[in-house]
Parts: C-alpha cells; sequence; structure tokens
C-alpha cells in the first residue's frame, strides 16, 4: 500500500459492526424497495425508452447539446477541474531543502536587479597583440 | 415482456449500489480511505437515478446533469485525497479515532 501504516487496528472493528450494519442496511433496502417496486415504476407507469432519434446515437446528441446549449456550463467545469489539479499539487507538494534539487524562488527572480547580476569593471585598456605573427615565429 | 428492463429494475439497482456503500461505512468506520470511498459509491449510485429518470423519460438534459456531478465529484475527490495525504503526513495515521481533536 502507498501510506505506510498498520493495516490491523484499522480493521478491528469490522466484527463489531457487522451485525448492526446489515441490519440497517437490509432495513434501508427494503425502505427503497417498497418505493421503488414494479408497482409504482413499472412498464406501466414508465413505458420502455423509445429512441429520441432515428439517426442520431445517444453519444452524439449527448455530445451536441453539451457544446451548445451548456457550453458555458462545460468550459466552467473545465476550469473547476484545473482548479482541483492546482489546490491537489499545492497541498501535496513537499520541499524537501536539505536535497540537491535546487526550487525556483520566484519572488527572488522577480525582486532581482541589475546591479546584483551585472558588475561594471573599469580596467586599463590593453594593447592588442600581433597573435597571427607571434604563432608564425 | 418481462424480460425488458423497467424503471424500477434500475432504480433498485441503483438503490442496492446506495446500501452496499452504506455498510461500507457502517463497517470500516476505522478507515478513512474506505470512507471516502463510500461516499463516492453513494453519489455515483445516486447518478445511477438520474440516467435512468433521464432515459426512461426522453430527456437528455438529465446526462448532462450527472456529467457536470461527475466532473465536481472528480474535483472533490482529488482535493479529498491531497487533504488525506496531507493528514497523513503531519499525523502519520488514516484511523478516524486519532483524529478527535476537535471533539468537545
Amino acid at each position: 500500500m502507498m501510506l505506510d501504516i498498520n493495516l490491523t487496528p484499522l480493521k478491528e472493528g469490522f466484527a463489531r459492526y457487522l451485525p448492526i450494519g446489515i441490519v440497517v442496511a437490509l432495513v434501508v433496502l427494503a425502505e427503497m424497495a417498497m418505493v421503488l417496486n414494479p408497482t409504482f415504476f413499472g412498464l406501466d407507469n414508465f413505458p420502455s425508452p423509445v429512441a429520441l432519434s432515428a439517426t442520431d446515437s445517444n453519444t452524439k446528441m449527448l455530445g451536441q447539446l453539451l457544446f451548445t446549449e451548456y457550453l458555458f456550463a462545460f468550459e466552467l467545469a473545465a476550469v473547476l477541474l484545473l482548479l482541483s489539479i492546482v489546490a491537489a499539487i499545492v497541498l501535496t507538494l513537499r520541499r524537501r531543502h536539505q536535497s540537491e534539487a535546487l526550487y525556483q524562488d520566484v519572488g527572488a527572480q522577480v525582486r532581482v536587479q541589475a546591479s546584483d547580476r551585472l558588475t561594471m569593471v573599469k580596467m586599463a585598456p590593453t594593447v592588442k597583440s600581433n597573435a597571427p605573427e607571434q604563432g608564425a615565429e | 415482456m418481462s424480460e425488458m428492463i423497467q424503471l424500477s429494475d434500475v432504480l433498485l439497482f441503483g438503490a442496492v449500489l446506495f446500501v452496499l456503500s452504506l455498510a461500507g461505512i457502517f463497517l470500516n468506520r476505522k478507515n478513512l480511505i474506505i470512507i471516502l470511498m463510500s461516499i463516492e459509491l453513494m453519489l455515483l449510485a445516486v447518478n445511477t437515478n438520474l440516467v435512468a429518470f433521464s432515459s426512461f423519460q426522453g430527456n437528455m438534459h438529465g446526462q448532462v446533469f450527472v456529467f457536470f456531478i461527475l466532473t465536481v465529484a472528480a474535483a472533490e475527490a482529488a482535493i479529498g485525497l491531497a487533504l488525506l495525504v496531507l493528514l497523513f503526513r503531519n499525523k502519520h495515521s488514516i484511523n478516524v479515532d486519532d483524529l478527535s481533536e476537535m471533539k468537545g
């Protein structure tokens, strides 16, 4: 498993909660089945679905609806997914300062002045030497 | 006629999925990951109902709605798991009993 945990304490309540869990599940299922039975939702009240279009498939109709009527919501959903990607990365990003890895410091990059990077040096002019002639000798 | 899928069949399928996730929360109440998975399964079980009604009523908008619910569920799951990883890094445990600091 990805998490380094001891699984034994996580499983200890299983047998203790098994009876009540099953009872609650069965009660809820029975209540739901009392409503969702074929008497109310059978083919008499809800006839079998007919194809909405003779030519287009369900996927095509769904796409047409998604890209026309719901286009703004679709783009909003894309932004939401991007937001969740960024949030998940920001939350789980771990900086290891003791390691050799180098990290980008955006603040330092913005704050930097030209004088920090570049120093003008006054130096005496050098006489141009006659390099080819020296090589020839 | 009886072999045709009727609306109650699909609704009962969603109900069974919902009840399974409910039992999952009850039985694995120590393990935070399994609780999150069960809640996701609950959401998907309800989505099944939306698709079923959309298909049987001949209205495509319900299926578009399911798309957006799935989008939000994906975002929520991503952030939830990220928070879980963060919690595990700080407390070295995903046991629900260890996370009772805000209990009065």
